[in-house]
């Protein structure tokens, strides 16, 4: 079955799974896959984080309980936070060693600049604080107030106003990255 | 009605039915509140695209059946464990609450006698009066409850995670990795969480020695971060319903905790610890073990005495296997656990691996794995 990233499955129903943990998968897998998509900027490792979590969660808890989704969606923003602040010097070193190879593109200077413009992105979410880069990642991965603030733990009504002041936040980061 | 906050306007702009009439109603009338809208929207508006990935689509049964290959044959999940928070730990008897105390709080490893005069330094080592003290001696310290004000801040409450790895993330400390954790611990379910940092101050009223008068000590310890084996849920109600320590310990079941904090960091705004020995010195009445307690505060400088009352409980000083580090060995009376506690004396982060129905070897060969 294929499903959108975002918060709306599409595409033809699959057949109805036996098993609680199947269940919980198959309808929280594409949400979990967009939440780390949301802060890695990367497909493949989104979906490596994603069957990090549900690993970790079928370890630890039981599919039925009325947090899980929650769980999945905390421990994938979480897990996805702490690999964009693992790889952020190996970008960088990366990045310095390519300097000096032949380009692989036909325009390597729009592509660099691409890749220069997410990482900008990337590091500045790195830096903020946990639960404001976690309410980004949440509620633009397509989560309502009422899920995002489930998996945060706080309530609806302090939602926006996490979610608000993190907008500041990022915005301050990136202007403060920003080369004069 | 009062002009929307921030969040609501910034929730207006994502989910307009979400508010209510009324709140509606004073928006549409309100050009104040529409022109912070109009800016918050802005904001909104760049940070998702600052934040934009391309689309994508995923196989969800194909990871399914990968997810299903990855994980272990037989694995079951574990039930999941909420943690209580500390204040509403219901543990009545000495003999677990002194085991419970040092595990899941540095800063409760210490007696009221260390909590109130581990001020202006960051402890560095704990160590036990060659003295044993008992539970007599300690109520000699009440004198010492009416000489200053308290205020206290901070979240106490222990905050769940889902793995070690968040944990860590949430108190800002290394993952903890406990290694040699014993077989009858092993299969137990495990819960993680974190203490955020604890604060508070202390002012010298009327009632204490002239010296110390109007000297406010400021109290920070934490963040800190606990590993749990075993069932909490359990283990609340056994400590509310048991009527004895060995009841409590036989409902429960093999426990072990595993804890690392920041240790407290005391300021003064006034008085030394020096000033403080003295004061608390010149005190009539103090048994001989309490003065010896009290002289070995700082000394040698950062040193804390930890005070376990002999009628519950021993404490004797060691050296965990990597030969440098000291530390603090409790044991219970009624041979229902064990603990240890220590500190980096670098970092001054306090370490505290406790259990019940473990030995004494046991939590050692926990916390050598630590170090």
């Amino acid at each position: 079955m294929s499903q959108d990233l975002g918060p709306t499955p599409t595409g033809r129903r699959p057949p109805a799974p036996e098993e609680p943990f199947d269940r919980l998968f198959l309808a929280e897998y594409g949400k979990v896959v967009a939440v780390a998509h949301r802060v890695l900027a990367d497909r493949s490792e989104a979906e490596d984080v994603a069957q990090e979590v549900f690993l970790d969660f079928h370890r630890k808890q039981r599919p039925d309980a009325v947090y899980a989704a929650g769980w999945l969606y905390r421990a994938a923003v979480h897990t996805a936070l702490n690999r964009i602040r693992t790889r952020r010097r190996r970008q960088r070193r990366e990045f310095a060693d390519a300097s000096g190879q032949e380009p692989r593109v036909i325009d390597p200077q729009q592509v660099v600049e691409v890749e220069e413009d997410r990482r900008r992105v990337r590091d500045a979410l790195a830096r903020l604080p946990v639960k404001s880069a976690s309410v980004l990642a949440l509620r633009y991965s397509g989560l309502s107030y009422v899920e995002v603030g489930s998996a945060l733990g706080v309530g609806t009504g302090q939602v926006g106003t996490l979610l608000r002041r993190a907008e500041q936040a990022l915005r301050k980061e990136m202007n403060r990255a920003t080369p004069e | 009605m009062r002009h929307l906050n921030d969040g609501a306007l910034r929730r207006l702009y994502d989910e307009p039915l979400a508010l209510d009439e009324q709140t509606r109603a004073h928006y549409n009338d309100c050009s104040e509140c529409q022109s912070r809208f109009r800016a918050i929207a802005d904001d909104a508006r760049q940070a998702y695209a600052v934040m934009a990935v391309p689309g994508a689509t995923v196989d969800a049964e194909s990871a399914l059946r990968r997810v299903k290959n990855a994980a272990p044959a037989g694995a079951t999940p574990r039930p999941r464990l909420r943690l209580p928070s500390v204040r509403s730990w219901g543990w009545r008897k000495p003999a677990v609450a002194v085991l419970i105390a040092a595990a899941l709080s540095a800063s409760l490893a210490f007696t009221s006698l260390a909590q109130t005069i581990q001020s202006v330094f960051e402890p560095s080592s704990v160590s036990v009066p060659t003295t044993q003290v008992t539970q007599q001696d300690l109520q000699g310290l009440q004198v010492f409850k009416n000489w200053a004000d308290v205020k206290q801040g901070g979240n106490t409450s222990l905050k769940e995670a889902g793995s070690a790895q968040e944990a860590a993330q949430q108190a800002g400390l290394p993952e903890l990795k406990p290694g040699n954790i014993p077989a009858t611990i092993a299969g137990q379910p495990v819960s993680y969480g974190s203490v955020g940092q604890l604060s508070g101050t202390a002012t010298f009223n009327s009632n204490a020695p002239t010296a110390l008068q109007g000297t406010t000590l400021t109290v920070q310890a934490g963040p800190g971060q606990a590993i749990v084996y075993g069932d909490l849920n359990k283990a609340m109600t056994a400590g509310k319903q048991a009527t004895s320590p060995q009841e409590a310990a036989s409902a429960v079941g093999p426990m072990l905790a595993v804890v690392e904090m920041h240790g407290a960091k005391v300021t003064s705004s006034g008085a030394s610890v020096s000033d403080i020995k003295a004061a608390l010195l010149s005190q009539p009445n103090l048994s001989t073990a309490l003065r010896e307690a009290i002289g070995k505060i700082d000394d040698p400088k950062g040193n804390v005495p930890i005070l376990i009352p002999t009628d519950y409980a021993t404490a004797q000083e060691g050296t965990l296997s990597n030969g440098t580090t000291k530390a603090t060995f409790v044991g219970d009376n009624t041979k229902l656990g064990a603990g240890v506690i220590w500190v980096n004396p670098d970092t001054h982060v306090v370490y505290a691996v406790v259990g019940i129905g473990v030995d004494q070897g046991q939590v050692k060969a926990v916390a050598d794995s630590l170090t």
